[in-house]
């Protein structure tokens, strides 16, 4: 699913990532943890092709990111489900509108968005606030909904960035559980974190992230 | 409401007074625009209404016969500005006079027969001037150069000269005014479609990481630009006509523009619209 081969980068001449490498099957659950500013962001934005490496290989769900062109990179990031550490919403669309935007991005039709919107909506228990601005919900529940947003198209891989950020451990379990049902039904998860307690609780397997390289 | 429709509203309200402003630029430059194209429509007609009537008329003396005047003719025609000469006899200018004026023509010859005989017309030379060579200059050379022959007695400028060059002097002022109009029409949207797009940046990119394809931010971006191009161009023709209508008095009879003048206006500038929120587009989506 993942495959990272000897890869660098650098923001100008400060040098973030050196020769990393590592590899995510199919159906794995993936922790990476490491202190902050230690290049999770950058490593994640490196996967969904957001950022380009400066050296080695990087392959994500069979796609060779080095060959990406303007014209395939958007059916790429439709397989791909993002959980920003920010969370980034669209601040002026409501809950149902913001969780509605990747379906309606691919151009479902409006009647199967209507219902699947629903139907998270209801899994996550926002049902009573699909009206309401993103900022009007607490940062628990503004959590499950950048996760259901993530998986509303259902992508074969999900990356998310610090999901539990901010969150006590009671919510952070949560947010993990809901994880671990996603990966149950078959969707490869890697998880970028500082919580090491967290991803050692959660028994899965962690690649730890120090000083640019994978430890 | 459709989301498509939301999108381009919210898009279009990002501009939020900066596309009030956009509009108004844009209806004060259709505004000058529109009173270029009026004077060239005006000069234009003039110029159809008298299209067959020569650029000046050289009356000849009473002692000048006819084989002396077709031998004046045939020296004019040599010269190099002049497109055709026609001759034509008192006979004929009085057959046409009285054709022409009827009962009047009657009149005319009876009170100057007692000075001029029977038939006070004098015979003339219609001389037609290359349309390409009018201007105030060459014409004043060629009416000297005609003057200095023995057998012309005066010359009538009929007023086609000066149209011509008038219409001439218009044409090139009219393109100069649409040149202006583009580039300043392409100026306004363009900046309101930027400052538009700034404002969207970050949408756009948490758009393009969901996997947006470009197209999706067409629609907002061309409808902007057309709407933009559209109301300026409707803004600065209502203008317009209200100044016309206040000053209908003063300018005689002025008309509006024809219906194909209005739409043609309307259509370029929504044209500029649509073009400048194609390339900008492209340029941030």
């Amino acid at each position: 699913m993942i495959q990272m081969h000897q890869v660098s980068f650098s923001y100008d001449e400060l040098s973030v990532l050196e020769k990393v490498s590592f590899r995510v099957e199919r159906g794995e659950f993936v922790f990476l943890v490491g202190p902050s500013g230690s290049g999770k962001t950058t490593l994640l934005r490196l996967l969904y092709a957001d950022l380009i490496p400066v050296g080695g290989d990087l392959s994500v769900i069979g796609q060779k990111l080095a060959t990406l062109d303007k014209v395939s990179l958007p059916y790429f990031r439709q397989k791909i489900g993002l959980v920003f550490q920010d969370c980034k919403f669209l601040a002026d669309k409501t809950i149902q509108e913001n969780l509605a935007l990747p379906q309606r991005l691919v151009g479902m039709a409006p009647r199967v968005t209507k219902e699947n919107v629903n139907k998270l909506l209801h899994q996550i228990g926002l049902s009573h606030h699909r009206h309401a601005l993103p900022t009007e919900i607490s940062g628990n529940e503004q959590r499950r909904l950048a996760i259901a947003r993530a998986v509303i198209n259902n992508p074969v891989l999900l990356l998310a960035d610090a999901p539990t950020e901010g969150l006590d451990l009671r919510l952070s379990l949560e947010v993990m559980a809901l994880l671990d049902a996603l990966n149950f039904q078959g969707m490869t998860i890697f998880v970028a974190t500082s919580d090491r307690k967290l991803a050692e609780k959660c028994n899965k397997r962690i690649i730890e992230l120090r000083d640019g390289g994978i430890h | 409401m459709n989301y498509r429709l939301k999108n381009v509203i919210s898009h279009i309200a990002r501009a939020g007074t900066s596309s009030l402003i956009g509009i108004v630029g844009i209806g004060f430059i259709t505004t000058l625009l529109t009173t270029l194209l009026l004077n060239h429509s005006f000069i234009l007609r003039q110029s159809e209404f008298k299209m067959d009537a020569p650029t000046l008329v050289a009356f000849l003396k009473d002692t000048v016969d006819e084989a002396m005047g077709r031998t004046l003719v045939s020296r004019l025609e040599k010269n190099g500005q002049i497109l055709a000469v026609n001759y034509a006899s008192k006979a004929e200018k009085l057959a046409s006079r009285e054709t022409e004026f009827q009962d009047l023509g009657v009149l005319i010859k009876e009170a100057f027969s007692e000075t001029r005989g029977v038939n006070p017309f004098p015979a003339s030379l219609n001389v037609y001037v290359d349309e390409e060579l009018i201007t105030r200059k060459t014409l004043e050379h060629i009416v000297l150069e005609i003057k200095a022959h023995d057998e012309i007695e005066d010359i009538l400028l009929t007023g086609q000269g000066q149209l011509k060059d008038r219409l001439r002097d218009s044409e090139r002022t009219t393109l100069v005014g649409i040149g202006v109009t583009v580039i300043t029409i392409w100026f306004i949207i363009g900046s309101i479609i930027r400052k538009t797009a700034i404002a969207r940046t970050d949408e756009v990119h948490l758009m393009k990481l969901l996997g947006m394809f470009r197209r999706y931010l067409l629609a907002p971006f061309i409808v902007h630009g057309l709407f933009l191009g559209g109301l300026g161009a409707l803004c600065g023709l209502g203008c317009f006509y209200g100044m016309l209508y206040t000053f209908r008095s003063q300018l005689g009879g002025v008309h509006f523009l024809t219906i194909y003048q209005i739409i043609s206006v309307i259509v370029a500038e929504m044209l500029i619209g649509l073009l400048v929120g194609f390339f900008t587009h492209r340029k941030f989506a």
